[in-house]
């Protein structure tokens, strides 16, 4: 059974087929992460355009088959064009790597209209955001994601003993228990390092704030290099260990050549 | 295969990584190689065997070539013409359908792409700088690379890294295609058609 469905859909990834076609990998509304095919794409008359291109949010109707891995495009229409991810490079690779990580770890067509909202929020960050917030508009979209997967760490309070953070200072953070370990019951932490990890104070409350706040806000506080480096490693890892995927670097930065 | 078929197993297996060519396309034509006298499979192997072992790319423009220089490069009636840059040798083939002018190529074999990791040091680009470093009889350089994605990201860096020659470099126009509606084109293209007009001369 095929029945024609129109839904909004933000493509993560295109791969070339043979002739003119391609594959979209994108992330929809009501249907989650679907493969799409676009048949004639690369024709420069093609009916579909730059409507499918990566980081762009259209509504598509396609041909939905039951069973079945693809779905062929009939149309598609561009509502936000999020341009300056594709003229500024430093863009590119930030909004690459968010739509990369979404590739990775959703599985097929399993639909969740949150994390879509969670997308279509990065874009529109990244897109209107300056060059030196970019890296933290990205930790914070890791954080968001592995909350709405179902891993959202616990920061206010010790998870063995339960001291608050007012309370106590929490120099460790748990991978596997997903959470912070208090200067009391460091002792248990400081002979596992491959699930404890050190973190400071600064990174305990940014990622509270990514939690608890939208992104604009987040893009107010600026942390050091070397503490958003750590942050990074820290999110990866703990994506990584709950999703059992691995999380797509981001591409180097071109302009150090 | 159920019975004892190695070596078909092998050839399919084989056939099956083209692109476009699923299990199915394989194993017809696995079969129909089977069916093939032996005239016909030892001029196959060979023209593979050919394109293997001739084929080599241009020392000065990475083009794929029999004779290096290519004869592209080798040409005295293009000696200092533009240099269009591409992404694949197939992009040379579809650009040598222009006959009014004669232009010279640079080829990347690729294009960066933030989404698959390929970086500046992936493709033909110290092959482009050392060629504009040693000649100094290129009028101007046309970036052709695709407007994708991943063809634009590869131009804006082209853009900035060749700013230091002082040649001009220039960027095809991207926008409605000759023979196009605009009632029918996408936000996108007409941003594009816009932002790339030009005087009518
Ligand atoms: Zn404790
Ligand atoms: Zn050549």
């Amino acid at each position: 059974m095929s029945r024609i469905a129109k839904t909004e859909a933000i493509s993560l990834k295109n791969v070339s087929l043979s002739g003119a076609s391609r594959y979209i990998i994108a992330l929809t509304r009501d249907f989650g992460k679907v493969t799409l095919v676009a048949k004639g794409i690369k024709k420069p008359k093609s009916r579909f355009g730059a409507c499918l291109e990566p980081f762009v949010l259209s509504e598509v109707l396609f041909y939905h088959k039951e069973n079945r891995e693809t779905h062929y495009i009939s149309h598609c229409d561009i509502i936000e064009s999020f341009s300056n991810l594709r003229r500024d490079l430093e863009k590119i690779r930030f909004a690459a790597a968010s739509v990369s990580v979404i590739d990775k770890v959703i599985d097929h067509e399993e639909k969740n209209s949150v994390l879509f909202d969670l997308v279509f929020s990065i874009l529109t960050e990244l897109n209107r955001s300056e060059e030196s917030q970019l890296f933290i508009l990205y930790l914070a979209f890791l954080t968001k994601l592995a909350a709405l997967l179902g891993f959202q760490p616990i920061l206010d309070r010790c998870l063995r003993c339960g001291a608050l953070a007012e309370e106590r200072t929490h120099p460790y953070f748990s991978i596997v228990e997903g959470g912070l370990i208090c200067s009391g019951c460091e002792i248990v932490a400081s002979k596992d390092r491959i699930n404890y990890k050190r973190i400071t104070p600064e990174i305990r409350e940014i990622l509270y704030q990514f939690l608890t706040e939208k992104f604009y806000k987040n893009k107010r506080r600026i942390l050091t290099d070397s503490s958003l480096e750590q942050l990074h490693i820290l999110l990866k890892m703990y994506l990584e260990y709950h999703t059992d995927k691995r999380i797509p670097p981001i591409s180097e930065s071109y302009l150090i050549i | 295969m159920a019975q004892n078929l190695t070596s078909l197993e092998h050839l399919i297996q084989i056939l099956e990584k083209f692109p476009g060519i699923g299990r199915k396309t394989a194993q017809r034509m696995a079969f129909y190689i089977l069916q093939m006298d032996s005239e016909g499979i030892y001029a196959l192997a060979q023209s593979i065997k050919d394109v293997h072992e001739k084929i080599v790319h241009c020392s000065v423009c990475c083009n794929i070539t029999e004779t290096d220089t290519c004869p592209i490069c080798s040409d005295e009636k293009r000696k200092s013409s533009p240099i269009i840059v591409v992404e694949d040798p197939i992009d040379v083939m579809a650009l040598q359908k222009i006959k009014e002018m004669k232009y010279r190529y640079h080829i990347l074999h690729g294009r960066l792409s933030p989404l698959d990791g390929i970086g500046p040091k992936d493709i033909r680009i110290k092959e482009l700088f050392a060629r504009i470093t040693e000649n100094n009889d290129i009028p101007e350089i046309i970036l052709a690379t695709n407007p994708n994605v991943e063809g634009e990201a590869t131009a804006v860096y082209l853009h900035k890294i060749l700013k230091p020659f002082e040649i001009p470099v220039t960027r095809i126009a991207r926008g409605l295609p000759v023979g196009g509606d605009l009632e029918f084109s996408d936000e996108i293209t007409l941003s594009e058609s816009i932002r790339g007009r030009r005087a009518i001369r």
